[in-house]
């Protein structure tokens, strides 16, 4: 009761992001951006193309290739705006790439029980954790024996994104980034992930952040507040209504109204 | 080591050699006959520990395959840091014989070290699996040596090596085909991972082709672990150490197959160590 009274006092958001300015060395990319997401929502990140939504993705998992020139990232109570990725994947954020990358002789099994028994509050027995990884394989349709390929290897674009929701089912993070994970997936693949990002919401209670273009992966959630960034600055934010009203107009009005107020 | 006609070893057989004496040299030698039908798997295993001193290690070894037999030499080499290394392995190798050599080199100072083998009958082969880890201060100049003498004969030689802290690795291979090798097949593969921009690796290949139906062929590639790898990683929970050493022992994971569980579990053990500290 004290611990929920203290942290309420401080902020009822699982992840608060303010007056957060960061960029490459020498490309300022994201620009005063302040955004909140409370534990268990379900929030959309919206934006044409190189708006820089994937950086902001990015820079909220600690990607050392962008610095953060002001501004700061709270999660779960605590400023991880210094913290590196793996310290804040400890923390509960987790980011499913876009392209996931391949790790030759990694066994992907062996992978998923390394950096699940890293975590104290997932540390399991061997027979147990085969267990569970079976149910959610057969959860995503993941044949059995993916699993002892090597990590990504040789994986299709869709196997690549099914094992990104596996690793989220797993690591039961409190946020998940879902980093444009619909796109270029055929539509039993879609369905399968959809599959996944429910069961994420149900059995974690986890909170989403989901980066798309797509509306139709968002048909099947239910959407909490919708974000829209325009060239690094984030120009609205709405209900989920906000999502149809872009579908039917696109991005042109908020272009407008950023290049106005940089004018003014 | 003597192996009767048509025995076959259902285990592989263990030595171990360590240098115990300050200043010393070891010269050991070691001679195995594999009779026609007869079948070994041997292991060697050396370390020593450090001392101020530095230690020279010239060891020879002499192996006879004879026909229709089957030799699996593995070699885990983990020699102080101050070790000079030079050793000398030699194959002949008869008709329908199969050689294959496992060689993991982590320590010395200083390695000159090419497993030579002679394929003197037809249908013969050659397999080689070799990879070399260079540290701060490390030269290690290793690769391999075959010729292919009888018709139909084959080699394949796949070689890793890493590099970090200013190491240097050299691959060296040599594969020479005879005049008398008919159809003789040779192919050479190193890959080089290079940790960060003060070591170094060169590859050095060379061939000699006495026949025409022969193919030889040679790659070689060398890279670097990515930051998005790094960053896929650590994203996941892991430090930077701790990923760096997935990434290298996965690089690893062609040869710790080819070795028993306890030594493939020693030589990730073995990179680990190797790999600690070494951010940056």
């Amino acid at each position: 009761m004290r611990d929920m009274l203290e942290r309420g006092t401080m902020s009822d958001q699982l992840l608060t992001i303010s007056g957060l300015s960061a960029g490459t060395e020498d490309k300022p990319i994201l620009h005063d951006i302040s955004l909140s997401v409370g534990a268990g929502e379900t929030h959309v990140l919206m934006g044409p193309n190189g708006a820089g939504k994937s950086t902001l993705g990015h820079v909220i998992m600690g990607d050392p290739i962008y610095q953060v020139s002001s501004g700061s990232i709270t999660f779960d109570g605590a400023d991880v705006t210094e913290l590196g990725p793996d310290k804040r994947s400890l923390a509960g954020i987790f980011l499913s790439y876009q392209a996931p990358v391949e790790v030759p002789g990694v066994p992907l099994y062996s992978f998923l029980r390394t950096i699940c028994q890293m975590r104290p509050e997932l540390k399991t027995t061997a027979r147990k954790f085969r267990t569970r990884v079976g149910e959610i394989a057969e959860q995503l349709d993941i044949n059995q024996n993916f699993l002892t390929r090597e990590l990504n290897v040789g994986f299709s674009g869709g196997e690549k994104k099914k094992i990104e929701m596996m690793q989220l089912l797993l690591l039961r993070p409190k946020l998940a980034i879902l980093d444009e994970t619909d796109s270029g997936l055929d539509v039993d693949a879609l369905s399968i992930v959809s599959r996944g990002i429910e069961a994420y919401r149900q059995e974690c209670d986890g909170a989403l952040l989901m980066i798309t273009h797509n509306t139709r992966i968002l048909e099947r959630l239910t959407v909490d507040r919708t974000h829209v960034m325009v060239r690094g600055n984030l120009v609205a934010e709405g209900p989920a209504s906000l999502i149809d009203d872009i579908d039917a107009h696109g991005f042109a009005r908020f272009e407008e109204a950023l290049a106005q107020k940089a004018e003014a | 080591m003597y192996v009767p006609e048509g025995v076959t070893l259902p285990y592989p057989l263990q030595s171990y050699f360590r240098l115990n004496a300050q200043g010393a040299g070891q010269f050991e030698h070691t001679l195995i006959i594999v009779e026609p039908g007869a079948d070994l798997h041997f292991i060697e295993g050396c370390s020593a520990p450090k001392y101020y001193e530095a230690n020279l290690h010239a060891g020879a070894v002499e192996l006879f395959v004879k026909d229709h037999a089957k030799l699996r030499y593995s070699t885990i080499e983990n020699w102080s840091k101050n070790m000079f290394n030079l050793n000398t392995k030699r194959a002949t190798v008869g008709a329908d014989s199969i050689m294959e050599w496992v060689s993991g080199s982590f320590g010395s100072h200083v390695s000159y070290l090419y497993p030579t083998t002679y394929l003197q009958g037809a249908h013969s082969s050659c397999e080689f699996t070799g990879i070399t880890f260079a540290g701060a201060t490390q030269d290690l100049d290793t690769g391999c040596k075959v010729i292919l003498n009888g018709a139909d004969t084959t080699a394949s030689v796949d070689t890793k090596s890493i590099s970090k802290d200013g190491g240097i690795n050299t691959f060296r291979s040599s594969i020479i085909v005879g005049r008398h090798a008919d159809r003789a097949r040779a192919t050479v593969s190193c890959a080089s991972l290079m940790l960060d921009d003060i070591s170094r690796s060169d590859t050095i290949p060379a061939m000699d082709v006495r026949n025409g139906s022969a193919s030889v062929g040679h790659e070689a590639t060398i890279g670097r672990i990515s930051d998005d790898t790094i960053l896929y990683l650590m994203s996941r929970g892991c430090s930077e150490s701790e990923a760096r050493t997935m990434v290298v022992n996965g690089f690893a994971d062609p040869v710790s197959k080819e070795l028993p569980m306890e030594y493939a579990i020693e030589m990730n053990n073995l990179i680990k160590l190797e790999m600690e500290g070494a951010i940056g």
